[in-house]
């Protein structure tokens, strides 16, 4: 199995960020290398994209943010999930693997030749 | 929720933008550096493993741009830049800038003094729960079309009214007295405090309760029974220094102990006519029931229509009742059938005074048209100023509507800070007003509120874009139409499109519309008023006193204490030092002159319906009267003296005009009969005319007649009214004595009412406070228009001048005259100029007549002499702003203009 396609990680971004908050809070530079590990470096977050993603899901009030100092030391700005991005999280984890289900039947779909 | 999101960011953005931008710096700088150690940890030198960092992290400024979109800030932040870019803009033009906002300032300023001030006499609300309900009642003979005026209901009348009404839910007669008034029985002088004396559901007809105790009902007032009042709040404070043992409180009224049973909140303030006190009246006892008809109390008369009744329906619903009284007391109601009923609130202001307010708001509308008409003409000058910019962003890309929005962001910026400053005109404007004003009305309406409030600013704000867009459209596609591509290859300055425009031209021509429109309205205003203040009187304003009072108690009942008061109070202030003294039945608003316009019969003649017979005034008056207000002699017959009492036959004399009105074709009217229609309800019977007096102005107004100074003058003794003026002619100015004058007035009845002593003078001055201050404005209208008019024009022949400087170099270059380029520069826009003078005489004229004639004015000046007085002014203006310029182009030096 080659890299994810571009367009279909755009498509799942908000979706990704969401879950890895859901395993804690995190800062940027976290979050990405945690896809990427998860993902077996299948996935990987371009920082153009991520951040912009990170401001958007703020500005939605699905995640907070605020400044602390990360395990080397370094201060960063850590990112948490809320009550409200938790739901969200659900939502679109429903979403998306009804539709995987959906795909997964359609392609297996016998052929007839 | 989206929405909601985006407007929170929005706000957010605009107070915290500059902290999130930092924020987002650190974040990407910690980032990086967090990449960096890991490179580091993987070998590499530390500035190698930093620029490794900074390349993988890609382009750092459209990561921030995208992020700053995901703010949802990207609108704001372009505004704030805009504005930013007009601000700088505006900074380097401040020539035109600062006339922008100084014009809009004006007429901002002056709209919006008007809006507060009409606003605040029309359509303030008094607070009562049914305001909307409670309607004035008057009657008299044909009150929509008689200048004769309504008659007080008297208090039988009333009674009749209050028992068979079917639509009004209360009726309610009041009547509002300066008694004296005293906090103890024994304080030597009573002071003269005004209240209202109210039938015992009055409380209930306005639906308010007490702050403090209660108030009285029909329960609480019975014959022979306690007298009870409800104080005022401020009349409460001022006297009582609001303490609470005012409650159950004795004070006199008059002579008479009235306990003090509730004090009413603030708000209801001191309704109606300025009432300190309310007293609850029984009427079968109090108000002279019982006693001879013509002697009974008159009243005022509120009523509180049923839900869903309209006036006309409470109209026809009394005026069956005046039908019925009319034909049971032919004597006293014959012609008393016409009924109004008018709300209250609104029925302050009497038809012309309303249109009198309106013609101002309109004239405030003309000014701010003024303004407008400007402010477009200045923002061609800007955005022809600036074509070559505009031309520029257009070839860069920029699309067209963003040079609109440019242009008109540009507009809007100068007409906020205009009309901001305009506001605050606005709001000294309307203080100060209303600061010469209030004082001169004592009966001014409480719920006047002239002030600047959210309405104000709200329709403020109105105008201001209507005015921002109205000023900058035109000039805004103008700007964007421009031809970018000819624009910038056409290097000189002279190029067409910067010359004032056919637009600009009409824009002035329309000013100039404006402006002359106002100039004929303010001069006729301004020139009938001082018609009216200049006519000649045969008597000296300056010396004569008049003294207002209204006599109650024993008094008045008792005829011969009446007179003998007259008398004495002559005696004593001819010892003093008057030359005479003289009394008139007549209300302040009189002066002497015409007391009320009245109907009258001739003997031998028949008339089928009242309104047809002729009027006059009607003045009682004392024998002495003549001798004060300058009648020398009578012309024929003789004058009256203190031998036309009630027993002898009745009289009347009347003056010359009266005669040639009424009996043209007669010698001399001398002994014919005549008979006037009940004045406030006092019967006359038929007089006889015994003498024949000159009149008491030297000419009419102009469009006046001689009819309309038509006087008959009746006895005093024959006619005896609680009202009277007293009023004293003394050998210099009366000022000093109206000191005096009031002193022996209040010694000789010390528990009567009395309101201000004045000479005549002042007391046509504060009658005419109303008209006074009306004429003040309209001249004040003049002026601004003016101002604003020619600051306009200055501006626009100056900076069109200025844009033409390197032509008038070459022209010069090439041998003009300097009286070439004046010429050149003089003669812009001079057909639309004088379109609009030919049009401003016009709408001018046509407005000057339609206001004159709905505020019915008297002596209006000739078409010709308004219309010559406005066009010399607009000239004159226009001359000078445009001969500055003009001088200012033809001194260039050719040499520096070229280089220019």
């Amino acid at each position: 199995m080659g890299k994810v396609r571009k367009e279909l990680l755009q498509g799942t971004l908000d979706l990704l960020i969401l879950k890895a908050l859901a395993t804690g809070r995190m800062h940027g530079w976290d979050i990405s290398k945690r896809i990427q590990v998860v993902s077996k470096d299948r996935l990987k977050l371009k920082q153009g994209s991520l951040y912009p993603a990170l401001h958007r899901l703020e500005g939605r009030d699905w995640i907070i943010a605020e400044w602390g100092v990360s395990d080397a030391g370094r201060s960063a700005k850590f990112y948490s999930l809320t009550k409200k991005g938790k739901a969200q999280l659900e939502e679109e984890k429903e979403h998306w693997l009804s539709f995987a289900e959906a795909m997964k039947s359609v392609l297996k779909m016998e052929e007839q030749s | 929720m989206e929405t909601f999101h985006r407007i929170k960011n929005w706000i957010a953005a605009l107070f915290g933008h500059l902290r999130k931008n930092s924020d987002l710096e650190d974040e990407i700088m910690s980032h990086i550096e967090m990449r960096t150690e890991l490179n580091i940890e993987a070998g590499m030198a530390p500035d190698l493993a930093r620029k490794e960092a900074m390349r993988g992290f890609g382009n750092a400024e459209a990561l921030k741009e995208d992020c700053r979109d995901s703010w949802g800030t990207r609108v704001v932040m372009d505004l704030i830049r805009d504005i930013g870019y007009s601000l700088r803009n505006m900074r380097a033009t401040p020539g035109s800038s600062i006339l922008v906002v100084l014009i809009m300032a004006f007429g901002i300023g002056i709209s919006m003094t008007m809006f507060t001030f009409v606003k605040g006499m029309l359509w303030s609300n008094m607070g009562f729960p049914d305001e909307d309900r409670l309607i004035d009642v008057k009657w008299g003979i044909n009150l929509k079309a008689d200048r004769t005026g309504p008659h007080p209901i008297r208090v039988d009348d009333y009674l009749e009214f209050e028992k068979y009404h079917r639509t009004l839910e209360y009726l309610v007669g009041f009547s509002s007295y300066t008694p004296g008034f005293r906090l103890a029985e024994n304080s030597d002088y009573p002071e003269k405090i005004r209240g209202s004396a109210v039938a015992s559901n009055f409380f209930n007809l306005l639906g308010v309760s007490a702050l403090y105790g209660r108030t009285f009902g029909p329960e609480d007032v019975v014959p022979g029974g306690e007298r009870l009042i409800v104080l005022s709040y401020e009349f409460w404070q001022s006297k009582f220094g609001g303490e609470l043992d005012a409650l159950n409180a004795t004070v006199y009224i008059g002579a008479a102990p009235c306990r003090v049973i509730g004090v009413m909140p603030p708000e209801f303030s001191t309704f109606p006519l300025n009432s300190n006190y309310w007293r609850g009246v029984d009427i079968d006892t109090e108000w002279g029931v019982g006693q001879p008809r013509q002697r009974r109390a008159m009243l005022s008369i509120l009523g509180l229509k049923k839900e869903g009744v309209s006036d006309e329906q409470v109209e026809a619903d009394l005026e069956a009742i005046a039908e019925r009284l009319a034909e049971e007391y032919p004597e006293s109601n014959e012609y008393l059938r016409d009924v109004q009923a008018q709300n209250h609130g609104k029925g302050q202001l009497h038809g012309e005074e309303r249109n009198l307010l309106y013609a101002l708001l309109f004239c405030g509308v003309l000014v701010l048209l003024v303004a407008c008409a400007n402010v477009s003409n200045l923002m061609l000058v800007r955005a022809a100023r600036r074509s070559f910019e505009l031309a520029t962003r257009n070839a860069l890309g920029a699309s067209r509507a963003h040079i609109m929005y440019q242009v008109i962001l540009d507009s809007f910026l100068l007409t906020a800070i205009g009309g901001i400053v305009g506001l605050f005109v606005a709001s000294y404007g309307s203080d100060y007003i209303w600061s010469i004003y209030a004082p001169l009305d004592a009966d001014l309406p409480f719920w006047w509120d002239v002030e600047i409030d959210v309405a104000t600013i709200c329709v403020a704000i109105g105008a201001m874009i209507i005015a921002a867009l109205g000023g900058s459209f035109v000039p805004a596609l103008r700007g964007a139409r421009r031809n970018s591509f000819a624009l910038l290859r056409d290097d000189s300055r002279t190029s067409s499109s910067l010359y004032m425009g056919k637009l600009s031209k009409v824009l002035v021509g329309l000013q100039i519309t404006f402006a002359l429109s106002l100039t004929i309205v303010a001069t006729v205003m301004v020139l009938v008023q001082y018609a009216a203040v200049s006519q000649e009187k045969i008597y000296d304003r300056d010396k004569i006193a008049l003294g207002f009072l209204w006599l109650s108690g024993p008094l008045y009942k008792e005829k011969e204490s009446y007179l003998s008061y007259q008398r004495n109070l002559r005696e004593r202030m001819i010892e003093k030092g008057a030359e005479n003294v003289c009394f008139l039945a007549a209300g302040s608003k009189s002066l002497g002159e015409v007391w009320w316009w009245n109907r009258f019969e001739k003997a031998g003649e028949s008339y089928g319906d009242p309104t047809a017979m002729p009027e006059a005034s009607v003045l009682d008056v004392s024998p002495e009267y003549f001798d004060v207000f300058g009648f020398k002699r009578a012309f024929a017959g003789r004058l009256f003296s203190h031998a036309d009492t009630e027993g002898s036959e009745t009289v009347v004399i009347v003056n010359r005009a009266f005669v040639e009105t009424h009996f043209p074709h007669r010698t001399s009217p001398i002994g014919e009969q005549i008979r006037v229609q009940p004045i406030e309800g006092r019967e006359s019977g038929w007089a006889r005319i015994v003498g024949i007096v000159e009149n008491y102005v030297d000419k009419p107004l102009p469009e006046e007649s001689w009819s309309d100074y038509a006087v008959i003058y009746r006895p005093f003794a024959q006619n005896l009214v609680p009202w009277v003026t007293a009023a004293a002619k003394f050998g210099e100015d009366a000022r000093p004595w109206t000191t005096t004058l009031h002193r022996e007035m209040g010694k000789l009845a010390p528990d009567n009412a009395f309101n201000q002593v004045r000479s005549v003078r002042d007391e046509m001055a504060f009658e005419e406070s109303f008209n006074r201050l009306i004429v003040k404005l309209y001249a004040f209208f003049g002026v601004i228009t003016f101002l604003v008019a020619s600051i306009g024009l200055y501006a626009v022949v100056s900076f069109s001048a200025g844009q033409r400087v390197r032509e008038f170099g070459v022209r010069m270059a090439l041998g003009a005259h300097s009286k070439d380029i004046i010429y050149s520069v003089a003669k812009t826009g001079v057909v639309q100029a004088l379109a609009g003078l030919v049009l401003g005489v016009l709408v001018g004229q046509m407005l000057a007549q339609h206001l004159s004639k709905s505020m019915n004015l008297v002596g209006l000046p000739p078409v010709w002499i308004t219309s010559a007085i406005a066009v010399i002014l607009i000239l004159t203006t226009t001359a000078i702003s445009m001969l500055a310029p003009s001088v200012k182009a033809a001194r260039l030096d050719p040499v520096k203009a070229l280089r220019s």
